[in-house]
């Protein structure tokens, strides 16, 4: 291969010929619409890079050969070209071009092309669009944009991850996400989270998450195996090809621009303020060590809230005499009072003075404040015949809903292109991002007070809490000493902070070699050094000693990688191109940790104030993957497209014997509008197209060797252990082919247009990791799985029902579905273990003749009358194992209206996530802690559920005995609550939804106006995001959010996440 | 300028091609964070630490509580019987047993017989107290996914008995290959290399397995036990206090501390109230000596106070909780197998008329005496309490029952099996916990099986319910095979 690469281009290298300009045209550019002059127009002989633009005055000079053509392009406009006479003056009307027909969208590698010419679906997203849905994290500002892009955000934590899939999971168990490709360069998009066993876990975010909003020109995603066949491995499940916005092309531009949004949970779930802390009704507090009445017990099933004393519950026999016989005499006619964490201490005794047990209703609601995000943005920008340059600095200031938490984002964003010569072009982009803050723990642990709160007492006065921290000694004043830290020190003393340094850089040479042939070589990195801290205060209830963490993260990849591009016109219908190219990957990755489990002095967080011998433990990794790839297009009278793709891998993760694979693909396109004379009144515009491609797949690194890890040496003796995973036989790479077929029309002069796709693709061979049962010796072997295979449709609806000069109204519906199919797995194994949702009582598979994401567990026994069966005792029947859910969506959908009024502009997003089905440990949890309301109310005998039974309470489940009579057998509720049983459907919930996603009004000010201000613009706007559920079946948690990070692992279930967040935000860009 | 541009290009063309080798990729895909090989004995370290961490649970919230040692005073769902196979797993397959299976063959390949008898001890050990757990468990074909000539990831399950039948010729053949002139060195952090410790344990551990089986084979077990108890050059057995299988741990190394450590300060949070059952049990029998070591007394009142297994809601400085000294100090040993214990199974080899080489009655008196001695304490006049004299008015079956179970303080999973296997105490085998929440159905019976084991081993696992009917949610109706009472 070494050779071969050399050879080639040396023979192209010596075929380098030159040419020369001869004489000087020029002229001058106007709008068809304004009739005025237009600056930055592109001026340029085609097929070479000579070029201008237009100066302000809309006019420009050229140095032109003798033959040749002259094209005058602008974005947004239609390009027009002229063939070169003897004219020296050449004067260009561009008319503006309608609903994006002759589009020209970035594919694979960055060759431009235009849409109409492309053979499989791709979608075009502009900056502005991803900007203006102000959020920080530009994965979330695609929900409900683009058909079949599935987005799942996971909480309303700052700096919290989000994920995207497109076209459906065609991976069981490996990355599922699209690979993001920043300028050319593949960026890293992995989730980082911290954890430490059971007790700790920190959503660090997405890597994508750290490309700056502002700094985005441009977005295309491509869809399907076609459009990513020339990205190979990584471009299997899609690619988002991001352009950052280059210099200006007229000239020095100052542009500032602030958006400042508000944040405030979206739902909060459904709290009960009728009982609190205790058991049996009964609670006093001691010690919060369970010294008083359960005050060691962290459950809301204690005495009634806000409850008048009658006067025969405090005689002998009376509901609350146990009260009276503590020592806490009542009065009759008073609010029971009860010592409590906040009771005020009686100096004589040494005893809680008894309080009145009141409820706290805000106790939450009040813990969240209002989160405040403000993204200022400065751009300077130059432009002109010597090349471009742009430079743009970022500050994102984000303050999180929960206190304390908080992410800054510096972002320092450079662009430069150098025309050398004429022939010759330097292009280099950088982005320098420094990102720091202090995260909220997610997931379920302690020290996340998001899950804190379904373990929270009910009458625990939050706002006391918050305003008496921590005693003299450091000690937190809690309202439970046994299982909880006060919230706020937990929010103010144990801290996540994060600290990354990244740099996305690259640089290009690209050469005009010929009229028809250009190279360029590039290279680029991505490297990034991220350093996640764990602080855990002194006197904390899981590290009473402290505890100090740190984890360095570095990761690098590296691309290296020519392409040559060829395109020649062989006669005036025919038009072939091709491209050529080489890229070698190089991916590391290194990660450290160290801690100190005790401190020595408390709250100085260093490894060096360690009461024992810090632990550290360091991982290391690195791949590589070399390629060789062409592609070759024919147009043929601008009506039929031909496009040939085929790449060769060679992996360093695989076998050596089996680390070469070639996959190829194909399109064809046939604009039929365009062959036959058709009324473009009625249908405007025709295309329909087809596709074929495949895409290989490698492994993870180190897959292929049995290993053994060790353990801390017991004295002086080594302990080392079988790795759990049971390498693989004889590991192939995987293999993914998709078929892909689609119809663009185009009606009513454009005014109504559909794109229709429909798509097939087949996974084969997938590398992964599957579960096998322990007994076997592992936990899990690699292996080479059988198939599945993901059919879908995708339909884009574009109309524009209303058109006049001053107001127009335009409306694109997306839809589509995904269903997956297990075809085959390995071997005898009829069922893959994907992973176990939260709580263990769902295990998400994928089973052969099933889907993927298929949800196993235990659920109710059915009686053929449709209610579930009880026992005798009136306890609900547990049925064996058996399929409950699916964790995906049958449809998505969204609905963006945009509406345009002389100058204003409003748009609205609603969109949809049909079917799928979502495990709640809010809502199980939550129902034995007795928190929710769904553990209070009235029974059918008209009696408080949680009374005594002999006091006519009781909780009765809605079943049936096994002959169909209906259960009459109460239940008392304060016992009854912990029974598991039916766990995996009881608390199994469908996750559809309708959101009003998205809402904007911008408003750019005249242009007289602002000129009197020597501005060039003034924008303005105003909009809101997440703002509405208008349709879920959940109940206490908004379906959209998963369980701690948007990890594939945390798909299907839900707890403790803070809630999601409404944002409500305002805009102000000045234009200089 | 042509010239210059060629050369830029040629440049940077050779250096994509200098790149552009992948010679070095396998190199590159051996992992550089763990080993390939590794030396056997490493692998046995690893294994008898997990292995001691995983069958002794003394905390309340398992088997503990269900042995009616230690009981919860919080979250007392799962002293309810709350647990389910969502909560259990089989990762001893896949951790220790794996590890010993693999240490046996390279241990075999360098003729270490030494190292191949301790690795099969311990896989007989981790074998019996997972069978005891669950019943039928994958046994004749676990371990087998890398089989080179029969790889299996399907398992069948065996029947106890057959397991059994097999844990007995493992642990002769392991007795058998034993070499007491050779130590096993400082690697065997269990007993120090001490071949004569390892001896003593696999027989003793063979008596166990013989009297676990005795209700149901009963000739077997009478064979087995006769052999030993009449040929001890052959089968030594732990007989004194001095060689029980006690392991001792690193009290210095905050990773290999004894596993029920706890900081003194925070007793009141801890999960291990005394069970009232053993209180009172000790009390009414005037055995203060011992009770002084298995429970602390209650910080409020100074008093001995037990709770009911299941009970939320007491106060827990008015409750004892588990013994500091000699259970949850840092350096407190793992008690896996006593003196007392082969004395007992003696006692009741006696009782059965079997020929041990001693009566019952001497050696269900020794037996108390070891537990007494076991800490440093005279058992004074404990021998002739009405509630404990072996020739008094009680059956002496229930008396072996009942001593054998105080004497197994606070060892969960030997507990929980021997009060199934023998019915004694009564109490602990037919009460149900306080606020059970499964009401009726008595007290559990067996550890309910993974349900990964449902998805990951449909069929075997099928067959394997098939085959123990009578199993009631999960963990109720039939006993396991050896629990007949």
């Amino acid at each position: 291969m070494k050779k071969t690469l050399a050879l080639f281009y040396l023979v192209l290298v010596t075929s380098l010929s030159a040419f020369s300009q001869n004489r000087t045209v020029s002229g001058s550019v106007s709008s068809s619409e304004t009739g005025e002059n237009m600056a930055a127009v592109t001026i340029s002989v085609k097929g070479t890079s000579t070029g201008t633009i237009t100066g302000d005055d809309g006019k420009y000079t050229l140095s032109v050969p003798a033959t040749g053509t002259l094209v005058a392009s602008f974005i947004g406009m239609k390009t027009i070209e002229v063939p070169l006479s003897n004219a020296a003056v050449y004067d260009f009307i561009l008319e503006s071009e309608s609903l994006g027909i002759d589009e020209v969208v970035v594919t694979a590698l960055g060759i431009s092309k235009e849409k109409k010419a492309l053979g499989y679906a791709v979608q075009d997203i502009s900056g502005e669009v991803l900007k203006n849905s102000a959020e920080t994290n530009v994965i979330n500002a695609l929900s409900g944009r683009s058909a079949g892009v599935y987005v799942n955000s996971s909480n309303g934590n700052v700096g919290s991850s989000s994920r995207i899939v497109i076209r459906g999971n065609r991976s069981l168990k490996g990355n599922n996400e699209p690979l993001f490709v920043v300028d050319g360069v593949p960026i890293d998009n992995t989730i980082v989270e911290s954890k430490r066993g059971n007790y700790d876990f920190t959503d660090m975010g997405n890597g994508a998450a750290d490309i700056n909003p502002s700094d985005i020109a441009d977005m295309t995603i491509l869809k399907g195996g076609n459009a990513a066949a020339l990205y190979g491995s990584r471009g299997a499940n899609g690619v988002i090809l991001i352009t950052t916005k280059s210099g200006s092309k007229k000239g020095f531009r100052v542009e500032v621009e602030n958006s400042t949004t508000f944040s405030n949970p979206l739902l909060l779930p459904d709290y009960q303020n009728e009982y609190g802390q205790g058991g049996g009704q009964q609670y006093w507090y001691k010690d919060g060590l369970n010294g008083g009445k359960h005050d060691g017990v962290d459950e809301s099933f204690g005495p009634r809230l806000d409850y008048t004393v009658k006067a025969e519950d405090i005689v002998s026999g009376g509901k609350l005499y146990w009260a009276v016989q503590a020592g806490f005499p009542q009065t009759a006619g008073q609010i029971l009072k009860l010592p409590q964490f906040d009771s005020p201490i009686d100096p004589a005794t040494g005893n809680r003075i008894p309080t009145p047990w009141i409820s706290h209703p805000d106790n939450i609601s009040g813990f969240y404040e209002t989160g405040v995000t403000s993204i200022t943005n400065a751009a300077l920008s130059n432009g002109g015949v010597w090349g471009n340059i742009r430079l743009s600095i970022t500050n994102s200031n984000q303050k999180g809903m929960t206190p304390n938490t908080d992410q800054i984002k510096n972002t320092f964003n450079f662009s430069g292109k150098s025309n050398i010569t004429d022939k010759l072009s330097f292009e280099a982009k950088s982005s320098y991002i420094n990102v720091h803050g202090n995260l909220n723990g997610s997931g379920y642990t302690f020290n996340n007070v998001g899950m804190g709160t379904v373990w929270s007492a009910r009458q625990a006065d939050w706002a006391y809490m918050k305003t008496h921290i921590e005693n003299p000694d450091g000690t937190p004043i809690s309202w439970i000493n046994r299982f909880s830290n006060n919230p706020y020190w937990t929010q103010y003393r144990n801290l996540n902070p994060q600290s990354k340094n990244r740099f996305i850089g690259s640089a290009s040479l690209t050469y005009q070699l010929l009229d028809w042939l250009s190279v360029t070589a590039r290279a680029g990195t991505d490297y990034s050094n991220e350093q996640v801290e764990l602080i855990r205060a002194y006197y904390g209830i899981n590290d009473r000693e402290g505890r100090y963490g740190v984890t360095n993260y570095f990761r690098q990849e590296t691309n290296a990688d020519f392409l040559f591009m060829a395109k020649k016109e062989i006669s005036d219908a025919l038009t072939i191109s091709g491209s050529f190219g080489g890229n070698i990957m190089n991916n590391k990755y290194n990660s450290q940790n160290s801690y100190v489990d005790k401190l020595v002095v408390p709250n100085v967080y260093s490894l060096s104030n360690a009461k024992e011998t810090p632990t550290t433990t360091y991982y290391k990794r690195e791949k590589e993957i070399q390629s060789l790839y062409g592609a070759a297009s024919v147009a043929y009278n601008n009506q039929l497209f031909l496009d040939i793709t085929g790449r060769n891998d060679w992996s360093s993760t695989l076998p050596v014997n089996n680390n070469s694979y070639f996959y190829p693909s194909v399109t064809a396109s046939w604009i039929f509008s365009e062959t036959f004379d058709l009324d473009p009144n009625l249908l405007s515009f025709g295309k329909i197209r087809m596709g074929l491609a495949q895409v290989g797949n490698d492994a993870n690194p180190y897959l292929i060797n049995a290993t053994y890890s060790a353990a801390t040496p017991y004295g002086s003796n080594p302990l080392y252990s079988l790795s759990n995973t049971l390498p693989p036989a004889n590991l192939v790479n995987e293999l993914i082919t998709s078929r892909e077929l689609g119809l663009d029309l185009k009606f009513l002069n454009n005014r109504l247009g559909l794109d229709l796709t429909v798509y097939k693709s087949v996974s084969k061979n997938q590398i992964l990791s599957a579960t096998i049962s322990s007994t076997a010796g592992y936990t899990s072997q690699t292996i080479n799985a059988g198939q599945i295979d993901n059919n879908g449709v995708e339909i884009v609806l574009t109309g524009k029902p209303i058109e006049t000069k001053d107001f127009s109204w335009d409306v694109t519906v997306n839809w589509s579905t995904n269903k997956s199919k297990i075809i085959a797995l390995n071997g005898d194994i009829q069922s893959l273990e994907l992973y176990k949702a939260e709580g263990s009582q769902i295990t998400v598979v994928a089973a052969v003749g099933g889907a993927y994401g298929d949800m196993m567990g235990k659920g109710f026994v059915y009686h053929e009358n449709g209610k579930p069966v009880v026992d005798a005792n009136g306890v609900p029947l547990t049925s064996d194992v058996r399929k409950l859910g699916n964790i995906m969506p049958d449809w998505m959908g969204g609905i963006n209206n945009s509406f345009s009024f002389k100058g204003v502009n409003l748009s609205f997003l609603i969109d949809a996530k049909i079917g799928g089905d979502i495990w709640s440990r809010t809502n199980a949890d939550g129902w034995a802690t007795g928190v929710l309301k769904s553990t209070i109310g009235l029974n059918a005998k008209g009696n408080p559920v949680r009374d005594p039974l002999e006091d006519g309470g009781g909780y009765l489940f809605d079943g049936v005995f096994e002959d169909g009579s209906p259960n009459t057998v109460y239940k008392y509720l304060d016992d009854f609550r912990w029974n598991g049983f039916a766990a995996g459907e009881r608390w199994l919930y469908d996750a559809s939804y309708v959101k009003f996603r998205e809402i904007s009004l911008g408003y750019s000010l005249p242009l007289n106006l602002v000129s009197k201000a020597k501005l060039r613009g003034v924008d303005l706007s105003l909009f809101a995001r997440n703002i509405a559920i208008l349709y879920s079946k959940t109940e206490n948690f908004d379906p959209e959010v998963s369980n701690r990070n948007a990890t594939q692992e945390s798909q299907g279930s839900e707890f403790g996440s803070n809630p999601s967040a409404r944002n409500i935000g305002f805009r102000v860009k000045l234009t200089f | 300028m042509k010239k210059y541009i060629s050369k830029m290009f040629l440049t940077i063309v050779l250096m994509l091609a200098l790149f552009a080798c992948t010679d070095n990729y396998q190199e590159m895909n051996t992992s550089p964070n763990d080993l390939t090989q590794v030396p056997y004995k490493s692998l046995v370290s690893h294994a008898q630490n997990s292995i001691l961490r995983d069958y002794n649970p003394i905390l309340g919230g398992g088997v503990a509580g269900w042995a009616r040692y230690n009981v919860r005073d919080v979250y007392v769902h799962g002293d309810r019987y709350s647990g389910d196979g969502s909560g259990t797993n089989f990762n001893q397959y896949s951790g220790h047993l794996k590890d010993l299976q693999v240490a046996i063959k390279l241990a075999t390949a360098a003729n270490d017989a030494n190292w191949v008898a301790i690795a099969k001890i311990m896989t007989a050990y981790a074998f019996q107290n997972i069978t005891d757990w669950y019943g039928d468990i994958p046994y004749s074909e676990a371990l087998m996914a890398d089989d080179p000539e029969n790889p299996n990831i399907f398992p069948k399950y065996d029947s106890q008995k057959s397991i059994y039948t097999d844990l007995i010729v493992q642990l002769k053949a392991a007795n058998a290959m034993i070499d007491t002139n050779k130590s096993a060195g400082s690697a065997d952090i269990m007993f120090n290399g001490d071949m004569m410790k390892w001896k003593r344990f696999a027989n003793s551990l063979l008596l166990r397995v013989y009297m676990r089986m005795s209700r149901v084979e009963p000739a077997t077990a009478k064979a087995g036990i006769e052999e030993i108890a009449g040929n001890s050059s052959t089968y030594p057995v732990i007989n004194s206090v001095t060689n029980a299988a006690l392991k001792y741990w690193l009290p210095g190394d905050a990773t290999y501390r004894s596993p029920y450590y706890m900081i003194p300060g925070q007793n009141a949070i801890q999960e291990t109230a005394t069970s009232v059952f053993i209180v009172n049990f000790m009390k009414e029998r005037n055995d203060m000596a011992r009770l002084a070591v298995y429970a602390e007394p209650a910080a409020n009142s100074g008093e001995y106070v037990g709770l009911p297994l299941g009970t939320l809601g007491v106060n827990t400085p008015d409750l004892s909780i588990m013994g500091i000294k000699e259970f949850r100090s840092a350096d407190s040993p793992t008690r896996v197998m006593r003196y007392s214990e082969v004395l007992f199974i003696y006692a009741e080899a006696a009782l059965n008329g079997w020929n041990v080489g001693i009566t019952a009655e001497a050696a269900y008196n020794d037996a108390i005496k070891a537990s007494f001695d076991e800490y440093g304490l005279e058992i004074g006049d404990y021998l002739s309490y009405p509630k404990v004299k072996f020739n008094g008015a009680a059956n002496q079956r229930e008396l072996i029952g009942e001593q054998k179970w105080c004497a197994l303080y606070p060892d969960g999973s030997q507990g929980w099996s021997e009060v199934r296997r023998t019915g004694y105490p009564v109490y602990v085998a037919t009460e149900e916990p306080v606020g059970t929440l499964f009401p009726g159905k008595g007290v559990i019976k067996r550890m309910p099986y993974p349900y990964a084991e449902a998805i990951d081993n449909p069929e075997s696992f099928a067959a394997a319910i098939a085959a123990q009917p009578g199993i009631v949610d999960e963990k109720f109706g039939k006993g396991v095979w050896w629990d007949v009472e």
